[in-house]
């Protein structure tokens, strides 16, 4: 798990990439120029290669000065404070601390990292940490049986491990990553504050710890220990920053700048994580690109424009989407593939609301009579039914409802309201199969007209759907249209919940020709 | 100065380990008289001097030296009476559980007196074990010395181990002292009665250090010593430097604020250890430069921060919810800030309306950030945007960063100033 | 599948065989229960059962009849066992070869998006297990995602196919590890599906499951060159903060270890979305495949097996129909619709006495195999097989087997030609996106047949149309009329492409294949000639009609020709009872059952099958020595949709007491003397916990439940009716 231990005395360069975390210097050939840059400096005389170091870090972390000069300066010469590094997601926090702990002189006997979020359990904790600190060899057989998982055994077993390692007074780094998820683990409260009081409980001097949180500080004061860390704050990056983090590593940047100048700030706007921008600016470069003859050209001001012109639509698009799917046009469907693209683009310059009429998936019958009912009995209140369906939809329990029906009429904005608070409604089995009788009776007649007379059709019309309506509802249930809430199979007492959105319902009513608008109670 | 760099670099390092050492830090305490210091180690020396059994109490907030005044009592005793005593050291945060509390202490007891410790023993045996322990040691005159951190931790439960200790010591053969150290001032109310019977109410208040005593503290911490190995000439004209620092105005102020915030040890600990890393190499001086830095990094407001970092729309959803908050909106969610951001953009027709899923998105962002959060913790069958939702920050918090921020629309400012004002 | 190859020579070998095998062979047959897995056993037995009937013609017929009825249904179950395998077979590769194309789409973006990753970085292994991760240029990690649409809400088709998509990608190299919704629950969380993942993965697992553990064993020489794909093929199911933590976990490592994801989706792309937090939808990079649409299955299977007569087995018009509005009403899934397939192919084996006669389909010399078949038959049957109403329709038959040979072949023969024909149809109507299903509904439509004789131009219902796209169910010839017009209107390029078809289609039909060829021949030149013309008939849509007309008009004619003259059902063919199945009653029953009712039906005429001596005598009135379930069942009958439980217990007491008083009396009652020993007296405890134990019977066969918690004191019934 952990890079073997590299003794003082040897040669620096091969100090210089085993001990430092990720060092790709010698072990991949075919690297940018940047990740070679940066044990090169390393391989450097101590003396004054703190400039360098610094320099290194600068090219490698943009916009990220302030932050990578502190970290050098409170990481460095070993008897260190707790350090807490912070700032929201994807600001380069983990990147910056790797990259500084190759930097750090003297250098760092050994590393150890534990990034909580792939460590499914505090057990998985121990193991990983004490198997980087104890030597290979030992640990890969011996260490599966005496996995500790009580905290005071860890701790003990930790402070063997260190003392161990620390006893030629050169520096250990423990680093936690995503210290945030570790608040959600059950017993997670008294987990963190053991990792927070790590420095107090093991007493090492030459042991520093460093956590990794894109939670604020404030989030572990409630279990924090008596050292609190050291904070360094990573802000998120401005546009500016962002727009050099994009730029590196472009073949074109001429045509990359041209095009950030025109995508960059709209996106900026909705948000300002560089992961979600580079999702979302990397398929639309390739549409910005499309117009081009070659891609290395440099792009003068009349291809821009017509660049703009081209890019508009889609960028009008790309804003209002989170999550875009390309459909796979696989060899033998290409022409139609792209065509397909067209034309859903097309679709979604029209209205993003405007819905595809037809439905994508197949669908029994009564399936989607099941869900439409279902659609209705959540959406409508129950004391609306007798009102809405009218007296040939024989719901048995009609005339009981009839006079409520008329109070709760006039109490509607009310009901509006919370209609928008509580989000669709819940409803048992019953009312659920009386307003799918009340439907399916409704559009009986709509059918038979299609029927063709034979005698058995009408056996295995309409009346026949509701044999198996239980097996279409746990289809239904399965495919997450309705959610089941609490069931207990002898009393079927369990209450559904349809979580359809209303166009699909429209989509589903159209597909059986279905008036679904008159039956929706609007607010 | 080119040779400055690296007698700084040594400088610093000292430095850092001066600060890094609590037994330094506190050594202070030694020489000076009446401090808790010397009260604990009067009453530890006499119990064992007197062969009896004693308990006490440290209480004080974190970071005020509690543990270290401990560690150097036990020290010093250690010195003074090498064989009458033998330490256990148990900590509330691992050992709260009373069967591994008692595992260790057996544990620790095997390994003071080189007795052989088997892992497999029951808890029973363990107690038992030590309760003998006890006794042997009473009858060689040799003090046991039980020091409970997280004092308070141990009150939790049944409390049987601190039961079985304590009540072990009601008998005479017995000869043991149980220092109990907690942030909890009321850690002896947590006790039962049967424990809080057989417990001695004695405590040591901690408590936050006065100015003086951290200014004090500080020359203490920071002026170098002639024998740290250091050329002599450097060492004058960096005390003299420093010294002058001490002595002006805004240094004061720098640690006046400083203590309003936080006067524990500890804080100004991490405040000097800042400034020690500030250090500027070139001159390899500590200049009033690093102090102020120093500061100014410890100052940070974690949230302000994170409403500098938002984008415009994550911006708009927040003022969206602030809005709905004054409208006297007992509780809200997703869907109703969707209506509220709808009849804005209707209202203003601003650039900035998306569809409701790049919303949800934000939305989510400020989850992450915990900018907001969910009303409830129940509904996990419930869709998200259904729960209710509130704010975490304040409205006077949200209109500061609506102004620092530069990109912030003016819409947006107007939106949120209106509904404040009328 | 592989038994047919075996099937001709061991045919052939059928007249040499010494007929006391016979014996052996039935007795074997018989044991065997009818079930695919039994097949090898059955075609073992195969070779040697036509011969009795050769053996046996000089003895005396009614002498052996029972014996004959007995090795006739043997040979029935023999012929449904070789038919259905053989539909069954065509089915599997009809589905396969749908599925194939799938399978090397997915295998495509797999190797498309590992060679994409392994271009970020290349990092060698000790690189892979350090816990950091790889400092890399990309801004942010995303896991290749494969969203694979399967276009059915219904989810049963699509096991068969995502283990077979298993398999093939198994065998193309990749790790695979198949995790359900049952991993993803909120009880086991992330633990315990990553170990699950792990435990299909690793040899041996390690105690504590993390990620570290999986890229050690990434690292070993023979896994390390090929990606893990991770199918999860019910993604509506899983529990999406579970499957979120796992994406977000993986996408750490998906540099150094490339994991992918293929998700199958049943409904839409926004389940995802629902499904998942933005934050773990950043993570992923998506990608669409789409499986075939279940119409489009239905289309290939239907061509493959009821369309071209496979294997001599088809179905009526009654039930195909029935079939389809099983299939669109009540679920759409092929796999029911296979089943009830079956089902019907059994019913008509067990049914129809001379089903067997279908056999002579598969053999390559079907005139001799009838002949002796036919010869062989006990005159019974003979009659039976002349008095089939197709033939008393069908005048001058002198009742001689080469009649009903000569039949069978006609039959055969017409059906080919009518599938070939009913296949033209179908391609001229594909581009108007017609499903074959409703031509096929209504091209084996017997009034069809009449409609032709009296030869009125189809009506065109063309408001019709898009109305009943919605809801299919053909009737009259909507469809056909649909395609009528369709090819009016299609273009010239599609017109050829679909005469080109035809010339395949019919190449059994050789005057017909001749018009074709003209006709080709024709608009060859034809459209060199039109070719400029072509261009602004595609502007101007209008005019399209008239400016192709003469040849569109040529084509329809002829298709109309060849429908009216050979686009016979069989329904209106002698002797098609042999072959063709129209019992619907049966299939119906058997498919939608009512189960609730049942059990009630049973419960209540529990007599009947019981048939006990102490219930026969006292008929109507309920005796106590009834099963208490029945008991409580009858007496429930009594009550309206609540039941008050304290009158209905004192019912029950009163029947079991009086009862036990009659046993009491006539101590030697045999059937409930035991009963009665184990209770003297009937004490009220017992009859408490019988009365409980009946309605907890009740209430899980689903007669009753409870009412709310408010009133304890009733329980509601849910099914009535005797």
């Amino acid at each position: 798990m952990s890079q073997p231990v590299t003794p003082r005395r040897t040669t620096r360069s091969s100090a210089g990439s085993a001990s430092d975390p990720a060092s790709p210097s010698k072990s991949r050939p075919k690297s940018t120029p940047r990740r070679q840059l940066i044990p090169a400096a390393s391989k450097e005389e101590e003396g004054e290669d703190e400039r360098s170091a610094i320099n290194a870090l600068l090219e490698a972390l943009p916009g990220r000065r302030a932050q990578a000069s502190d970290l050098l300066r409170l990481l460095a010469p070993a008897p260190a404070l707790p350090l807490l590094l912070y700032g929201g997601a994807a600001t380069g926090k983990t990147r910056a601390l790797l990259l500084a702990l190759r930097h750090i002189r003297p250098r760092p006997r050994r590393v150890a990292y534990a990034a909580l979020r792939s460590l499914p359990s505090p057990r998985a904790l121990f193991a990983s940490l004490l198997s980087q600190l104890s030597p290979p060899p030992s640990s890969s057989a011996s260490s599966r049986q005496r996995v500790p998982d009580k905290p005071s055994d860890f701790v003990a077993a930790l402070r063997d491990a260190l003392a161990s390692l620390c006893a030629q007074g050169e520096a250990v780094y423990l680093v936690f990553d995503n210290l945030e998820v570790v608040r959600s683990w059950d017993k997670g409260g008294q987990l963190l504050a053991l990792i927070l009081r790590l420095h107090d409980l093991l007493r090492l001097p030459q042991v520093v710890l460093v956590y990794v949180s894109s939670a604020t500080p404030d989030a572990y004061y409630s279990m924090t220990g008596s050292v609190e860390p050291n904070h360094i704050y990573f802000p998120d990056y401005a546009v500016d920053e962002v727009r050099d983090i994009l730029m590196r590593g472009h073949s074109n940047p001429k045509l990359y700048t041209s095009f950030l100048s025109v995508a960059l700030k709209p996106l900026f706007r909705v948000t300002r994580r560089v992961d979600e921008l580079g999702a979302a600016l990397e398929p639309l470069f390739r549409r910005y690109c499309e117009p081009l003859g070659d891609l290395k050209a440099v792009p003068d001001e009349s291809t821009k424009r017509r660049l703009f012109e081209h890019i508009q639509p889609h960028l009008a698009v790309a804003l209002n989407e989170t999550f875009s799917v390309p459909m796979r046009a696989s060899v033998d469907q290409c022409k139609d593939g792209n065509s397909g693209v067209k034309a859903s683009t097309k679709r979604q310059f029209g209205s993003r609301d405007s819905l595809s009429t037809e439905l994508e998936f197949h669908m029994s019958v009564s399936a989607k009579y099941l869900l439409l009912s279902a659609f209705l009995a959540s959406r409508n209140l129950a004391t609306l039914d007798a009102a809405l369906f009218d007296s040939t939809g024989g719901s048995d329990n009609h005339k009981r409802k009839r006079k409520s029906s008329q109070a709760s009429m006039n109490m509607k904005d009310t009901m509006v309201e919370e209609m928008l608070m509580k989000g669709p409604g819940t409803f048992p089995l019953e009312r659920l199969l009386a307003i799918f009788q009340c439907i399916t009776s409704v559009s009986e007649d709509a059918l038979n007209d299609v029927e063709c007379p034979d005698s058995m059709m009408n056996g295995s019309g309409m009346t026949g759907l509701m044999s198996d309506v239980l097996l279409q509802l746990s289809t239904l249930c399965n495919s997450n249209f309705l959610s089941k809430s609490r069931s207990c199979p002898l009393e079927g007492a369990a209450r559904y919940r349809s979580n359809i959105d209303e166009d699909l319902a429209l989509k589903v009513a159209r597909s059986v020709s279905f008036p679904l608008s008159k039956y929706i109670y609007r607010r | 100065m080119a040779a400055a760099a690296p007698v700084a670099s040594q400088a610093q390092a000292v430095l850092r380990g001066r600060l890094c050492d609590p037994g330094f830090v506190h050594s202070a305490l030694r020489s000076s008289p009446d401090t808790n210091y010397s009260k604990l180690k009067y009453l530890v020396a006499s119990s064992v001097s007197e062969a009896c059994n004693n308990s006490v109490l440290l209480l004080g907030p974190r970071g005020c030296g509690k543990a270290a005044v401990v560690d150097m009592v036990l020290e010093d005793l250690k010195k003074e009476h090498p064989d009458a005593i033998s330490v256990i050291r148990l900590n509330g945060m691992l050992h709260s559980d009373d069967n591994c509390a008692t595992k260790e202490i057996a544990r620790q007891l095997c390994l003071e007196h080189q007795l052989s410790f088997s892992k497999m023993a029951s808890s029973d045996d363990n107690t038992e074990f030590i309760i003998d322990m006890l006794r042997e040691c009473g009858l060689a005159h040799k003090t046991i010395l039980f020091i409970l951190e997280e004092f308070d931790l141990f009150a939790q439960g049944k409390q049987r181990l601190l039961y079985s200790l304590l009540d072990a010591m009601q008998s005479l053969t017995s000869q043991a002292v149980v220092i109990g150290v907690s942030c909890r001032l009321d850690a002896d109310q947590l006790l039962e009665k049967r424990v809080r019977s057989r417990f001695s109410h004695r405590k040591l208040l901690f408590v936050p250090s006065s100015l003086e005593d951290t200014q004090r503290l500080v020359e203490h911490l920071l002026i170098l010593a002639n024998d740290s190995g250091l050329p002599a000439k450097y060492i004058m004209d960096y005390n003299s430097r420093l010294t002058n620092i001490f002595s002006d105005k805004k240094f004061k102020g720098i640690l006046n604020s400083l203590m309003d915030a936080d006067a524990t040890t500890s804080n100004i600990l991490r405040f000097l250890f800042r400034a020690v890393s500030y250090m500027d190499m070139e001159s390899g001086f500590l200049s009033m430069e690093s102090f102020v830095k120093a500061l100014s990094s410890m100052q940070r407001q974690p949230k302000m921060d994170s409403l500098q970092d938002l984008s415009i729309l994550e911006l708009y959803i927040l003022v969206c919810m602030h809005r709905l908050e004054d409208k006297e909106q007992s509780s809200y969610n997703f869907t109703s800030i969707m209506k509220e951001y709808r009849s804005i953009q209707d209202a203003y027709k601003t650039s900035d309306k998306y569809t409701s899923t790049v919303c949800f998105r934000a939305f989510e962002h400020l989850l992450d950030r915990e900018l907001i959060s969910f009303g409830d913790n129940r509904g996990r069958n419930q869709a998200l945007e259904y729960r209710p939702v509130k704010l975490l920050v304040s409205s006077r918090e949200l209109a500061q960063s609506l102004k620092l921020n530069t990109t912030c629309p003016a819409v947006l400012q107007k939106l949120f100033d209106r509904e404040r004002y009328m | 599948m592989s038994a047919h190859p075996g099937d001709a020579p061991l045919t052939a070998a059928n007249n040499i065989q010494p007929f006391f095998v016979l014996h052996k062979a039935a007795a074997a047959a018989a044991s065997s229960v009818p079930s695919s897995r039994t097949r090898r056993r059955i075609d073992a037995s195969l070779p040697s059962s036509p011969n009795p009937k050769s053996a046996k013609r000089p003895r005396d017929v009614d002498a052996q009849d029972e014996e004959d009825s007995e090795l006739y249904e043997q040979l029935r179950l023999e012929a449904f066992h070789r038919i259905w395998s053989r539909i069954q077979s065509t089915i599997d590769e009809v589905l396969r070869g749908i599925n194939l194309k799938l399978f090397d789409q997915v295998l495509q973006w797999v190797q498309e998006s590992f060679s994409a990753i392994r271009a970020v970085a290349k990092p060698c292994h000790d690189e892979v297990r350090q816990p950091y991760p790889l400092l890399t240029d990309v801004i942010c990690r995303r896991i290749p995602t494969a969203f694979v649409l399967t276009k059915n809400a219904e989810f049963v088709d699509d096991i068969t196919t995502f283990r077979d998509l298993a398999g093939h990608l198994q065998s193309s190299g990749c790790h695979l590890a198949k995790l359900s919704a049952a991993e993803f629950s909120v009880k086991h969380g992330i633990g315990g599906c990553f170990r699950s993942l792990l435990r299909q993965l690793l040899s041996d697992v390690p105690d504590v499951a993390d990620v570290s553990a999986l890229a050690s064993w990434y690292c070993e020489a023979e896994n390390y060159d090929q990606p893990i794909i991770v199918i999860i093929d019910d993604l509506e199911q899983c529990s999406g903060d579970v499957l979120g933590e796992l994406v977000m976990m993986l996408s750490e490592w998906v540099i150094k270890i490339p994991i992918f994801f293929v998700m199958g989706i049943a409904t839409t792309l926004d389940a995802p979305k629902k499904l998942l937090s933005s934050e773990a939808l950043q993570q992923l990079e998506p990608c669409k495949l789409t499986l075939g649409s279940p119409s489009d299955r239905m289309n290939a299977l239907v061509e493959a097996i009821l369309v071209k007569p496979c294997a001599g087995f088809c179905i009526s018009h009654e039930v195909t129909m029935f079939l389809r509005n099983y299939f669109f009403r009540h679920d759409g899934t092929i796999t029911s619709f296979i089943s009830a397939l079956k089902l019907a192919c059994s019913k008509h084996f067990s049914m129809e006495p001379l089903s067997f006669l279908c056999m002579g389909v598969l053999e390559e010399d079907c005139e001799e195999f009838w002949h002796d078949k036919f010869e062989a038959l006990p005159q019974v049957i003979q009659k039976y097989a002349f008095a089939l109403p197709s033939c008393t329709s069908a005048t001058n038959l002198s009742h001689s087997s080469n009649d009903m040979v000569k039949g069978l072949c006609t039959l055969l023969k017409l059906q080919k030609d009518w599938s070939s024909v009913l296949l033209c149809m179908y391609e001229a109507g594909r581009h108007d996106k017609v499903q074959l299903l409703d031509i096929f509904c209504e091209a084996v439509n017997p009034d069809l047949q009449t409609q032709n004789v009296s030869n009125a131009e189809p009506p065109v219902f063309k408001l019709n149309i898009e109305k009943l796209s919605g809801m299919k169910s053909g009737s009259g010839k909507v469809y056909m009329a649909q395609v009528m017009n369709a090819i009016r209107y299609l273009p010239m390029e599609t017109l050829l492409h679909v005469l080109e078809v035809w010339s395949i289609h019919l190449r059994g039909m050789s005057e017909i294949n001749d018009k074709v060829k003209e006709l080709q021949s024709t608009t060859i030149d034809a459209d060199t000639a039109r070719a400029t013309k072509e261009k602004w008939n595609r502007r101007s849509t209008g005019s399209t009609g008239n400016a192709t007309a003469p040849l569109n008009e040529k084509v329809a004619l002829l298709l109309q020709d060849i429908t009216r003259k050979y686009l016979v059902p069989v329904e209106c063919l002698p002797f098609h009872e042999i072959i063709c199945f129209k019992n619907v009653g049966v299939l119906q029953s058997a498919l939608i059952g009512n189960p609730r009712r049942m059990v009630q039906l049973d419960l209540l005429k529990s007599q009947s099958h019981l048939k006990c001596s102490c219930c026969s005598r006292t008929g109507t009135a309920l005796s106590g020595s009834l099963h208490d379930t029945s008991i409580m069942c009858n007496l429930a009958q009594e009550y309206g949709d609540v039941i008050n439980l304290h009158d209905w217990y004192i019912s029950f007491e009163g029947i079991i007491n009086s009862r036990n008083s009659k046993v009491k009396r006539k101590s030697y009652s045999s059937p409930s003397k035991k009963k009665s020993k184990s209770t003297p007296p009937e004490s009220e405890a017992m009859i408490q916990t019988r009365f409980c134990r009946a309605v907890t019977e009740m209430q899980i066969t689903g007669l009753l439940r409870m009412t709310s918690k408010r009133r304890p004191d009733l329980v509601q019934r849910i099914t009535f009716g005797p």
